[in-house]
């Protein structure tokens, strides 16, 4: 008897009894299938969030007051970030490759952006021209950048990001076009492309508008600014690039008991926060997927003790008839392994369709982890094999007499 | 010519039943030839099924010899027991004892597959026209009469071509006339050559044999030759036909 006649009877005896074969296989098919869809749905997370970090722009550094311990955000604040920190980090950190003020109408509400009778709710930006490398928005739908020029002649000019510029115009031409923000007139000067941003903090539901301008004309903080952005020459050097900016702000900005009145973030940070999370994410669902496995494996070896004690017979019969212990063994165990193999394909087939569905419903991207997939198939033969082993054995060691007396 | 297919010297099985011991075998001694049609009776309780087992190598004696086709097999190992049985003796029992939702095909095909052979098919249809059920061999157990069923499991018996064949009670669940039929499809295999023991408690169907030994308390009583066996052929010729069902197919 060889494997191929091993594994035929297998079949048939699995085909034999489709329905509690089907139970049987359940708990396998829901363990598996819920690892794949989690996973998978883990994974989507992470990418899409990882995704969002990237158009919000890479290699960048942001320098935000530091607002804890009851600081206040009063003009002339010691907290207070001003255009002179930006000058002097421009002239003492040659690492920096671009640097930007930024007032933002995200920290006093947002703000209505008018064209016609359209309107749309959307955070109000100024920024000098070099956003747009830092914020990764270089890429344009249509028209351009404000210079700095326009930035040092206060001139309102605005780009519009891709959400609002849909919003306001609905893909007709924009370029040239008024629009009112606040109470005061801009002109529209360019159209970032779209970037795939969503939630909050949406990299396309932005309206950039030059620094002094908005400082001077709109959002009425001349000296002021919410926070610093820039990026460095190159990726590698993010950590050290930090410490200098924290270096030569701390020179100045400290308060009486020697704290930074600023924070620091580096988007690499933000990077090891996602990984970690998703990492403490995987053990989890590792750790339902062995539990629920585990169930699986139970069901399968209290239905395979079950049915050797059925066909305790059959193995009477079978043993009269000359077969080895080895190949009732086999037989049994083949069947325990091709249940859970078929259950986990049939769970790596529900999990990859669950994924799909919850990622649409979700609006992440759907991942089918490959690795997830080839884990689940090879844990679920194992568990055939652990769970299996005990009713194949005592199948194995029926003796043919009593086998075939059995009633 | 008379070459000893079954010789057992002493041969003894105890059972420990609680805190009792059953002798279900005392000592038997025999020895049954090459070509014999064997009947073996006795009340339950006798030992003849218990003798049946150790000859069919499925249990092992407490003591004794016992030598199949001239070889020693009471010390064998599982393994080789299995390999006896598969090669050496050919099983018929009352209950059919066929694999259920596998047809009559695989069913005689079995013992094939544990002797590891490979061109299965041909050896196991040729068994099956042996029978008589050439036609049938397609069919589900559960698709076929009590009768057809036996011939398939005789079929299976003796597709390995063993050098007895093992019959217990082979018309326990039988009407007369297929009781018959069954009984002359072993009368034909003895005729070809076959050795054939059934252990039976019906002194009819035992007088289809050539010898009957009776066994009583674990030893034998009495060991008889008969002087002219029932002819099963003749005997259906003059049966009313109402469930038998060779003529079905």
């Amino acid at each position: 008897m060889n494997l191929g006649d091993s594994f035929d009877s297998a079949l048939r005896s699995i085909g034999s009894n489709k329905l509690r074969s089907l139970l049987t296989m359940l708990g396998v098919v829901i363990g598996v299938g819920s690892v794949i869809a989690m996973i998978g749905i883990g994974e989507g997370t992470k990418k899409k969030s990882l995704a969002q970090l990237e158009v919000m722009g890479s290699n960048r550094i942001t320098v935000m007051p530091n607002w804890g311990r009851g600081h206040g955000m009063s003009v002339g604040d010691a907290s207070t970030l001003r255009p002179a920190d930006v000058d002097r980090l421009r002239a003492q950190v040659p690492a920096i490759k671009y640097i930007t003020g930024v007032v933002s109408s995200r920290f006093s509400g947002q703000s209505t952006v008018k064209f016609g009778s359209n309107a749309a709710r959307t955070s109000i930006n100024g920024v000098e021209p070099s956003a747009q490398f830092i914020e990764n928005a270089n890429k344009m739908f249509a028209g351009s950048w404000f210079t700095d020029m326009d930035n040092e002649l206060l001139e309102r000019k605005a780009v519009l990001g891709y959400a609002v510029y849909q919003e306001l115009f609905d893909s007709e031409n924009a370029i040239g076009a008024t629009i009112k923000i606040g109470n005061q007139n801009f002109e529209v000067s360019g159209v970032v492309d779209y970037k795939g941003g969503s939630g909050f903090m949406n990299a396309d539901d932005q309206v950039y508008i030059p620094l002094k301008t908005a400082q001077n004309r709109l959002l009425g903080s001349k000296d002021r600014l919410n926070y610093i952005e820039l990026q460095g020459v190159d990726s590698t050097i993010m950590v050290e690039l930090q410490r200098e900016v924290e270096d030569v702000l701390s020179a100045t900005r400290k308060d009486a008991t020697g704290e930074d009145l600023f924070r620091v973030m580096n988007q690499a940070d933000t990077l090891a926060a996602i990984q970690t999370q998703s990492q403490i994410l995987s053990m989890l669902l590792a750790g339902i997927a062995s539990v629920s496995l585990l169930v699986g494996g139970i069901g399968i070896m209290n239905i395979m003790l079950v049915s050797v004690t059925e066909r305790t017979r059959e193995i009477g019969l079978r043993k009269a008839l000359g077969a080895q212990r080895g190949t009732i063994l086999t037989q049994f165990l083949l069947e325990s392994v091709v249940m859970c193999v078929l259950g986990g394909v049939i769970g790596i087939l529900l999990g990859s369709v669950a994924v799909q569905f919850v990622a649409a419903l979700l609006q992440v991207p759907s991942v089918v982890n490959v690795a997830a997939v080839i884990w689940a198939f090879a844990f679920s033969s194992i568990v055939g094999v652990v769970f299996g082993l005990y009713p194949a054995v005592r199948a194995s060691n029926l003796l043919p007499i009593e086998a075939l007396r059995y009633e | 010519m008379s070459n000893p297919v079954i010789q057992v010297k002493g041969l003894s099985k105890d059972y420990v039943m609680g805190t009792t011991v059953v002798h279900a075998l005392r000592e038997v001694d025999l020895t049954i030839n090459e070509g014999e049609f064997v009947a073996i009776m006795g009340p339950s309780g006798s030992g003849k099924s218990t003798f049946m087992n150790m000859i069919g190598c499925l249990d092992r004696p407490t003591a004794g010899q016992y030598w199949l086709n001239q070889k020693e097999v009471s010390g064998l190992t599982d393994s080789e027991l299995a390999r006896v049985r598969n090669k050496l003796i050919g099983f018929v029992f009352q209950t059919f004892n066929l694999l259920p939702r596998t047809s009559a095909l695989k069913n005689v095909e079995l013992p094939l597959m544990y002797a590891g052979v490979k061109d299965r098919t041909e050896n196991a249809k040729q068994a099956l026209g042996r029978v008589g059920l050439e036609q049938r061999m397609h069919h589900r157990p559960n698709e076929l009469s009590g009768g057809q069923q036996q011939r398939v499991a005789i079929a299976r018996a003796i597709v390995n071509d063993p050098v007895m064949i093992l019959g217990d009670e082979p018309t326990g669940n039988l009407d007369s006339r297929t009781g018959e039929e069954i009984m002359a499809l072993f009368q034909e295999l003895n005729r070809a050559g076959k050795t054939v023991i059934i252990v039976t408690h019906e002194d009819d169907i035992a007088h289809h044999c050539k010898r009957i030994i009776h066994f009583r308390d674990g030893r034998v009583k009495s060991d008889e030759v008969v002087e002219n066996p029932i002819e099963a052929r003749a005997t259906l010729e003059h049966m009313p036909i109402e469930n038998g069902d060779l003529e079905k197919n």
